[in-house]
């Protein structure tokens, strides 16, 4: 008997997490989007077959994390948790729909905190399962991502369109796609210029001693500056300088809006890229460039055929930092008039609509995650070979 | 002949006298605003003295990476010794997946939970401001050599003693500049509090955007970047100031 029983600790902490989500309140049913409402437990929310279901789920869970893990037994907890993740996403639909049942029209479902504590459980059992699984890499990503397939599924044949934060969405439609481009300029373009500025200023930094200094003083202390400061104090600047010369206020160079919003978000990106940079250059294997210069390259064929290849991942590491940073604070654009995902987030803030706040905020997180994702395939790909297995 | 050590405080010390000096000084703000904006009727915000204004906001993120510091170095301690090893790979993932979260969005995603005011802002901050400790603590633990260790061990120190006077004083710059991290993202983050309802640094440069007076704007930026920089400053100091250095690569 004792040999059977081997908890996976991370699992069980996952397990008993998600038996605790269930005590918790699942939907709540609101007359109007801004209103309170009330809470509905999970047998309410999700009806009793679908709550035992889930319950049944939940302790199978919780079994397999007690057992010794082989990896068969590894792959059943991972199928369990995905199909949890599932079935949660597929009732809470279903469900969705019967409560609005028969209720004016402008009622809300929304999402309660055991949905989400769910979430965050089935979460940590999946990633148990995952690394149970190390080395088997088909079930390592169909473990993780096939709730999340499912998840963008139900999404795009409006399974979850009862649910209120789906609601707000139809009704900003045209606007989310509009914020959403808006956003995506605000940080393309900062980030753009911070590395077309940031890459020299780094080379210059290594190149010059007393450059070194002033540079790095320069750009971390601007870092410091919290985002909402660093708009605030550029706006009266921006103003005077677009009354002065109302040319510049023809071609929409204005105190407030997208010029501060592009210069605060440029000003942003310069640490992390100049900072790799230099450090990206420093980092070089002087015996590399001697053999360089020893193979009769001139200063100029070594910078570009030795240094910037073996400085290449590290600068784009900056960038990378940079542009997820950038997604970030452009949110903040929005309080100044440069629009952007941001306005959601604080318009929903201004009428108390939590639906509005949350449209706003859950796709500036998956921008973030997205950037991040195709920055580092882009490190990936920009790191020479041979030095790719060093790094990482 | 004054240390660089000694000196760099000494700097930082009439730095933090000016501040306080220029914050108290309403008279002089008053006159100033007035000087750069003669169109505005009020060029300070009414609703409390800069003082208080600097006070809240220091209180605000005082109070948050207070905890995350009381709560996130010993987490980040547990999950490196054997009894919470297990749960290392899923805190390290968690810390290195948050960071990619925007601050801005888990505050705003704090509204829905816990409603406007005090409480979201410092329960955001406090959760943002968890993933530069527990993980500079994680890494910073990682980065002491284990041979150093197996002294500690040969002479016979206990794991506490071991932790407590090898471990930690060797990762302390590390571990402290995790918290600079974290209490640097949180002043910025508290400015945006100011929208929710937490008061602070950010309500003048709100109230100014919302009534388009750019007196009240300047009456909050300035003193925010300052805060901002002395606070950066003086805890490079202090992590300038250990003695032990022992960076991770």
């Amino acid at each position: 008997m004792r040999r059977l029983i081997n908890p996976d600790r991370v699992a069980l902490t996952g397990s008993i997490l998600g038996l605790a989500s269930l005590l918790l309140g699942w939907l709540t049913l609101k007359p109007n989007r801004l209103a309170a409402g009330t809470s509905l437990n999970l047998s309410e929310s999700l009806g009793q077959p679908g709550a035992m279901a889930i319950v049944v789920l939940w302790l199978l869970c919780l079994a397999l994390s007690l057992v010794k893990l082989k990896r068969g037994r590894s792959i059943g907890l991972g199928i369990t948790a995905n199909i949890l993740l599932i079935l949660t996403l597929v009732l809470v639909g279903l469900a969705s729909g019967r409560l609005l049942e028969g209720e004016p029209a402008a009622a809300r479902v929304s999402l309660g905190t055991g949905f989400w504590v769910t979430l965050a459980a089935t979460y940590t059992v999946i990633f148990a399962a995952r690394r149970l699984l190390d080395g088997w890499h088909t079930w390592q990503n169909l473990v993780s991502f096939s709730g999340l397939v499912v998840l963008a599924f139900l999404l795009s044949v409006g399974w979850l369109n009862n649910i209120s934060v789906m609601e707000e969405f139809s009704g900003y439609q045209q606007r989310f796609v509009q914020e959403l481009l808006q956003h995506m300029r605000l940080f393309g373009i900062s980030v753009a210029i911070g590395t077309v500025i940031g890459i020299p200023l780094g080379i210059w930094a290594t190149r010059k001693k007393h450059a070194e200094k002033p540079v790095f003083f320069t750009t971390s202390i601007v870092q410091t500056i919290p985002s909402l400061a660093l708009f605030g104090l550029l706006i009266a600047p921006l103003s005077a300088i677009s009354f002065a010369f109302p040319v510049l206020r023809d071609i929409g160079i204005r105190g407030v809006g997208i010029t501060p919003a592009i210069i605060a978000l440029t000003i942003y990106s310069l640490l992390p890229v100049v900072r790799n940079t230099y450090v990206g250059i420093r980092q070089v294997d002087p015996a590399a460039i001697d053999a360089g210069l020893g193979m009769g390259m001139s200063r100029w064929q070594v910078f570009r055929r030795v240094e910037a290849p073996l400085a290449a991942p590290l600068v784009l590491e900056g960038v990378r930092t940079a542009s997820v940073q950038a997604v970030g604070l452009a949110t903040v654009a929005a309080l100044i008039g440069a629009g952007g995902l941001g306005w959601f987030v604080f318009r929903g803030i201004g009428q108390a609509a939590p639906d509005l706040i949350v449209l706003g905020a859950i796709p500036v997180i998956i921008l973030a995650l997205l950037v991040d994702a195709l920055m580092r395939t882009i490190v990936r790909l920009g790191t020479p070979k041979g030095l790719g297995g060093e790094r990482r | 002949m004054p240390s660089k050590k000694t000196r760099r405080w000494f700097i930082l010390g009439v730095a933090l006298v000016a501040f306080v000096v220029l914050i108290a000084n309403t008279g002089l703000w008053e006159t100033g605003l007035r000087f750069l904006f003669p169109g505005e009727t009020t060029v300070i915000h009414p609703r409390a003295s800069l003082l208080v204004l600097v006070w809240e906001h220091i209180q605000l993120v005082a109070i948050s990476s207070g905890i995350t510091i009381i709560l996130g170095i010993p987490l980040g301690i547990w999950v490196s010794r054997p009894s919470g090893r297990d749960f290392l790979p899923i805190v390290t993932d968690i810390t290195s997946f948050g960071q990619t979260f925007p601050p801005v969005a888990v505050l705003a995603l704090a509204v829905p939970v816990l409603g406007f005011g005090l409480m979201p802002t410092i329960a955001a901050l406090f959760l943002y401001g968890l993933l530069p400790v527990v993980r500079n603590t994680i890494a910073g633990l990682h980065a002491v050599p284990s041979d150093l260790l197996d002294a500690a061990y040969g002479m016979g120190m206990s794991r506490l003693q071991a932790l407590f006077r090898v471990e930690l004083p060797l990762s302390a710059r590390v571990i402290l500049a995790g918290v600079r991290v974290s209490v640097i993202i949180n002043i910025g983050t508290a400015m945006i509090g100011a929208v929710i309802g937490a008061g602070g640094l950010g309500s003048p440069i709100i109230a100014g955007l919302v009534r388009d007076n750019l007196a009240f704007i300047i009456e909050g930026a300035l003193p925010a970047a300052l805060l901002a920089i002395l606070a950066d400053q003086f805890l490079t100091n202090i992590e300038n100031s250990l003695a032990y250095t022992n960076e991770p690569v």
